[in-house]
């Protein structure tokens, strides 16, 4: 048998279970049963449960300022409203700088360059599939052509003045990831994941732009389902074409058959999602 | 009232938190601008007679395209398929903007006025040894600007080998085709798109 003990609340079969108060001598004084019952009571601001009892006692004392009592019951809503404006503050593009184009020494356009000329990403940034560092193209690359082209066009001063002196241009970076995270290139390019997917419609941008946050989210959202990922081999470096927008996982055999082929020497989404494969 | 001083005091030092130190730390990305050297370059030159790890430069044939001060004429390995699409693949990257994709000189880049290279097709330059292929990508040629820092040497010689391809194809007729390809090359116009 169970030696009952304690109070009688506690004791089994006993029909009020817990009180909440003040411990006084003679038991419990100004206590609130927590019930089913009770607990709708406040909530719905309906009758308490008869044979309940309200008896709080005063919080405020008569020289508390109405000011003082407003602001306490404000005060929570404030701290719950001013944590959601913070929250998509910090993924509106104020802070992150997306679709922001910056200023430039030279007014850059990847439209004119790519877009229009056709030029490959990798003539300019050149180590994307072999360094974690896409690399910006040194000003003797931009003189291979504008040492014949536009040799007089005064949007190229910076150019050529950092030719002759011998100081590299300074242009403004638009990604920059905190230090404390490692990112890649070479293997996400690698694999076949084209740069559309991560730096958005560049060779269509006049100036260049970042396309997204950047922030951890984006990165995981892409690890946690990397089959989608994948581009056709030939679209890696190219524009979407239409064959590529196109290009459907389920509609294509061989799509998914390509992508099932990436995806075999692909870590699980266990490990792409692991702290230390991008904090390490 | 003891609270509002006591939150005041967690509030200031929750401030003091947002430090950018972690997001950006001693540690130099590559490009980043340093005060630490006078041209605020954190990227520095090697030093002189230093070699990179890996590439110590033993094989004239290789890495210089002369033997002797002779340029050379051949690969300095036999030319594998994987070699070639690498070597189209560079091409296309580097040299098609001016020379075209088949190596005429009709790139879009000369289309906007870059002076017009020779076509690869000229007898001169179907005669040329490979090593004076290897000279222009590195050094330079006339107006052309030297593909050193861009092109490692054995992607050199891959576009040197598709560069020959090229030519090949050029003056290749149907006859040369294994009778067995002839079908695939009519169905698919080539692997080139038809060069
Ligand atoms: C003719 C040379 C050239 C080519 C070709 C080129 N870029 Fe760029 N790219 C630049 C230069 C110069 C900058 C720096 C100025 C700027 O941000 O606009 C840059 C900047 C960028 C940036 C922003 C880097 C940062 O964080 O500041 C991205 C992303 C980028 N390029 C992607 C691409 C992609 C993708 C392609 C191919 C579709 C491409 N680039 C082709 C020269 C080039
Ligand atoms: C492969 C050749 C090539 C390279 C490399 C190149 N450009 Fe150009 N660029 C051109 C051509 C051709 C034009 C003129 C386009 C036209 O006439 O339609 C041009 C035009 C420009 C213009 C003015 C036209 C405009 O509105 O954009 C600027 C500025 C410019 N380039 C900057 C650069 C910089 C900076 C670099 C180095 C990162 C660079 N270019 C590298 C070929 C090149
Ligand atoms: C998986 C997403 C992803 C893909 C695919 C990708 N990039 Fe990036 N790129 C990034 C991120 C993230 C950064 C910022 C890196 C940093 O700040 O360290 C970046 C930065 C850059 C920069 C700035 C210089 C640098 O290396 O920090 C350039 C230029 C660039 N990318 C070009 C390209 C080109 C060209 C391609 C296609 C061949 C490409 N990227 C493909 C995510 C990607
Ligand atoms: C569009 C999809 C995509 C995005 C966006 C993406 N990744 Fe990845 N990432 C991949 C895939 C797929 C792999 C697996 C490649 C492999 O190992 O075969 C990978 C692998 C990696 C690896 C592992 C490389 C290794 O050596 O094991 C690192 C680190 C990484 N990603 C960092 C990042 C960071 C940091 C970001 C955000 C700035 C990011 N990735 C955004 C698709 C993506
Ligand atoms: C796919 C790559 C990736 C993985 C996996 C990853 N992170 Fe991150 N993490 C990032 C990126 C990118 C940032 C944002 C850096 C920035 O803001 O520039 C970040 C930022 C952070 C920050 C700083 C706060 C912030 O949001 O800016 C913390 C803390 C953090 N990560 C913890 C973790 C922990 C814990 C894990 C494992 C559960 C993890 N990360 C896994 C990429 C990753
Ligand atoms: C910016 C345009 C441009 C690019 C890109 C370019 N070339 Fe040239 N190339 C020229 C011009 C112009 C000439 C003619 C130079 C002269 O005669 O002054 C030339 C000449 C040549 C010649 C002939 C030399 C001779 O004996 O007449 C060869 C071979 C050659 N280039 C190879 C290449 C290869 C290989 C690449 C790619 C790595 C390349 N070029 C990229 C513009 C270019």
């Amino acid at each position: 048998m169970i030696q009952a003990r304690g109070p009688e609340w506690m004791r089994p079969g006993c029909r009020r279970r817990k009180r909440i108060g003040t411990r006084q001598k003679g038991g419990y004084r100004s206590g609130i049963r927590i019930s089913r019952e009770n607990i709708r009571g406040a909530f719905l601001v309906l009758p308490p449960a008869r044979g309940d009892r309200w008896n709080m006692p005063q919080i405020f004392s008569p020289r508390v300022s109405l000011w003082f009592k407003t602001a306490l019951i404000v005060a929570p809503f404030a701290v719950v409203l001013g944590g959601l404006a913070a929250y998509r503050f910090s993924y509106s593009s104020y802070p992150t700088q997306v679709n922001l184009p910056l200023d430039q020494p030279v007014p850059f356009s990847h439209q004119h360059h790519v877009g229009g000329l056709g030029i490959d990403c990798q003539y300019c940034h050149t180590t994307v599939t072999k360094t974690a560092d896409a690399g910006m193209p040194d000003t003797y690359t931009c003189m291979t052509c504008h040492s014949q082209i536009w040799t007089e066009a005064p949007v190229l001063q910076p150019v050529r003045d950092s030719l002759s002196s011998r100081m590299p241009i300074r242009w403004t970076r638009l990604h920059n990831l905190a230090d404390y995270v490692y990112f890649d290139h070479s293997i996400h390019v690698n694999k076949g994941i084209s740069c559309t997917k991560c730096h958005g419609d560049v060779e269509s941008m006049p100036i260049t732009w970042k396309k997204v946050t950047l922030q951890m989210g984006w990165c995981l959202e892409c690890h946690r389902h990397p089959a989608a990922a994948f581009s056709p081999p030939d679209a890696v470096f190219q524009p979407p074409q239409v064959f590529t927008l196109n290009w459907r996982l389920d509609a294509d055999p061989d799509a998914k058959r390509f992508v099932q082929k990436q995806l075999a020497g692909v870590p699980s989404v266990r490990e792409l999602t692991d702290c230390w494969t991008c904090h390490r | 009232m003891k609270t509002p001083p006591l939150l005041l005091t967690i509030a200031v030092c929750g401030l003091v938190g947002c430090r950018y130190e972690m997001r950006t730390d001693s540690r130099l990305k590559p490009y980043q601008e340093t005060p630490f050297f006078a041209d605020r370059n954190s990227s520095r030159p090697l030093v002189d007679g230093v070699v990179p790890r890996g590439e110590a430069r033993t094989d004239d044939f290789f890495y210089t395209g002369e033997i002797n001060g002779h340029l050379v004429r051949g690969f300095p390995a036999p030319v594998t398929l994987e070699q070639l699409r690498k070597g189209r693949e560079r091409f296309n990257i580097y040299c098609s903007v001016c020379h075209g994709i088949t190596g005429v000189g009709d790139g879009t880049i000369v289309q906007r006025g870059f002076p017009a290279p020779p076509s690869f097709h000229e007898q001169r330059l179907r005669d040329a040894p490979e090593g004076h292929f290897f000279h222009v990508i590195t050094y330079g040629y006339g107006v052309m600007y030297s593909y050193a820092s861009r092109v490692e040497p054995a992607e050199r010689w891959a576009i040197i080998a598709y560069i020959r391809a090229l030519q090949l194809a050029r003056s290749a007729r149907i006859d040369d085709v294994p009778p067995g390809e002839r079908a695939h090359l009519a169905e698919n116009g080539g692997e080139n798109g038809g060069q």
